[in-house]
């Protein structure tokens, strides 16, 4: 009995150094952690509205949008967005907006990216936040010859139906369709987004 | 209910733990040359994976987040495992020893069967619900069976074929994987 | 210093986790999409493998043999985690390709299998080396790998095209292509054994040789001898 006892208290000992060996990184890393989700952020906002300098979180009721949402085709097994900011010139004028959504259709699990739209209704662009698909193949999302045939697309005519990226002029990647859907219904679900957010007409 | 069907067909065929996964490959190619043991770990691992998904997102959802310490879930889920598994085998001795017979065996090479892990970490990423977690953890079990023994089921059928010589062993094996690997992907048009 | 040596030799070349023990085949086949992703994985491993080893190697004394696995365990998930959390600081690209299968090295059969069958029963610098030598033949290994699915299946190496895109064999990205790349280089390596008159490779015993169950690995009905 002695030996449990001695056993236990042991086992004890080290699972509790280790535990707070473990908080101790935790908070020593947790700066550097938050900085680089910072960078990665900014970094993609950047990318899709290059122009504008400081971003603004943009409030919007959750439950609304997830029926818009659904009205447009998108459940949330599906389709759903993650964040909205505002992005604002150094004068701090509205240039347009930021959206963050998440596909979960993708290849090997969801995709997460950010989609600017100008306040005009052009799309500035896309870039990707989580993108984990087969390298060769749907990770081609990643390159430009992809990515930017959404550049300057008005969202105003976008066909934001399910699997429309053909009426889009979108060119699927050569070997993944399912990637292709699953971008191309990501950023029909931020167009919808976009243009429930702006009340569906737009400044110009 | 339409989600948890799509979780279920997703994990189970779609997304198949072995072979798109690569989780639990060791009990994979090592316990596959008949399709009695292939059978016999299959149902341990459907046992195992299920009970575990259900109290690692207990313990996720209702201590972790609430008291702020996420990121002990791998440290936590690894010693909840190999509890558990310790404590099924005591309980299975103990009251049912028609079953200990049956699964008793396979279950202490399941601790480190790293699809029992995995899935739990998947249930957290994803961020399901329990119920959600349970349907996930039951359904990447099934496809880990239907693949082992499928395996088995094929090395049974070989084992007196003119294999040339260096193939012989794990190669011929790892071939057949990939070979079904190929066939399941078929299944991804599924969803 | 001989001692130590002879411990890189044993686990780059003599015990090559990958190729000779077949251990680890989990990570081995799921990350080596790339050079990149193999070498990244098996330079973590190693760095999580040497601290383990070291750990261990000083607690050895410490720890009681009937809980000496759960202790094992809490020690490396808790390494694990924080190189986890030094990954998402400092080299965050590497995390996010690596992905779920960071803290999946908590049950790399490697990690478990040299803390039981080497830490657990030497001193501290050999146990050292033990470790740095066993993460090296893994990264070996899985760089290998890596560099001849990303070769054959996206016609580069390190994100270097060499090959024009449309002359891949996109398969070996995918799935199926990690299972045929390995089948080859052990069928190659099997061949090597069988011109010098060794016998070809056995299949590893369930779970390689992760500690307990290795004794009933061989049989595992326990009853009828196959």
């Amino acid at each position: 009995m002695n030996k449990i006892i001695k056993n236990t208290i042991l086992l004890f000992i080290i699972t509790l150094v280790s535990g707070i060996l473990l908080g101790a990184v935790y908070e020593i890393t947790k700066e550097p952690r938050a900085k680089q989700e910072e960078i990665a952020r900014t970094k993609a906002y950047k990318n899709v509205f290059s122009d504008a300098d400081s971003f603004e979180d943009f409030e919007y009721d959750q439950s609304d949008m997830a029926a818009c949402l659904k009205e447009g085709g998108y459940d949330e097994a599906s389709a759903l967005i993650e964040s909205i900011v505002e992005a604002k010139s150094a004068s701090g004028d509205s240039l347009g907006y930021i959206i963050t959504v998440t596909d979960k259709k993708g290849y090997a699990g969801d995709i997460t990216f950010t989609l600017g739209i100008k306040n005009d209704g052009t799309i500035n662009g896309i870039a990707f936040l989580k993108l984990e698909e087969t390298a060769g193949m749907g990770m081609k999302a990643k390159d430009d010859a992809f990515k930017d045939q959404f550049s300057d697309l008005s969202a105003v005519s976008y066909n934001t139906e399910p699997d429309a990226f053909d009426s889009n002029g979108i060119d699927a990647i050569s070997g993944a369709t399912i990637t292709t859907k699953a971008v191309s219904n990501g950023v029909s679900a931020g167009v919808l987004c976009f243009k429930s957010i702006t009340g569906g007409d737009m400044d110009e | 209910m339409k989600e948890l069907l799509i979780i279920a067909i997703g994990s189970a065929f779609v997304n198949n733990v072995v072979l798109s996964q690569f989780l639990g490959l060791c009990p994979f190619l090592g316990v596959s040359k008949k399709t009695k043991t292939a059978g016999g770990m299959g149902a341990a691992v459907i046992f195992v994976i299920t009970v575990a998904s259900f109290i690692t997102s207990i313990i996720h959802n209702y201590i972790l987040v609430p008291t702020n310490m996420e990121y002990l879930d791998t440290i936590v889920f690894i010693l909840v495992i190999a509890a558990l598994v310790q404590l099924v085998e005591m309980i299975l001795k103990k009251n049912s020893p028609s079953l200990y017979e049956a699964l008793g065996v396979y279950l202490p090479l399941i601790t480190t069967n790293c699809a029992v892990l995995g899935v739990a970490l998947i249930n957290v990423q994803n961020s399901y619900s329990i119920i959600e977690s349970v349907i996930n953890g039951f359904a990447t079990a099934i496809g880990f069976t239907v693949a082992i023994v499928i395996m088995a089921g094929i090395r049974e059928k070989i084992e007196y074929n003119d294999i040339p010589e260096s193939l012989k062993g794990m190669p011929i094996v790892l071939i057949i994987a990939g070979l079904m690997s190929i066939a399941f992907f078929g299944f991804s048009g599924l969803l | 210093m001989n001692k130590c040596i002879e411990r890189l030799y044993n686990g780059i070349i003599k015990e090559n986790p990958t190729f000779v023990l077949i251990l680890g085949m989990c990570p081995t086949l799921a990350v080596t999409t790339s050079l990149i992703n193999g070498a990244g994985m098996g330079l973590t491993t190693t760095v999580v493998l040497t601290l383990s080893n070291t750990i261990i190697a000083l607690l050895r004394k410490v720890i009681p043999d009937e809980v000496r696995m759960p202790a094992f365990i809490v020690i490396v998930a808790s390494l694990v985690t924080m190189v986890q959390f030094m990954l998402q600081a400092y080299l965050p690209s590497l995390n996010d390709a690596l992905g779920i299968y960071i803290p999946l090295i908590v049950v790399n059969c490697i990690i478990l299998g040299r803390a039981e069958s080497y830490a657990s029963k030497n001193p501290v610098l050999p146990s050292l080396f033990d470790g740095i030598g066993m993460g090296l033949g893994f990264t070996i290994g899985l760089s290998f790998l890596g560099a001849f699915r990303e070769i054959l299946g996206a016609g580069s190496i390190a994100g270097f095209q060499i090959i024009p895109e449309d002359y891949c064999i996109r398969i070996f990205g995918l799935a199926p292509g990690a299972f045929f790349v390995l089948a080859a280089l052990i069928a190659v390596q099997n061949k090597i054994r069988l011109s010098h008159g060794k016998k070809v490779k056995e299949l590893p015993s369930c779970n390689g040789k992760c500690g307990e169950c290795e004794q009933k690995c061989d049989n595992p009905t326990g009853k009828e001898g196959e």
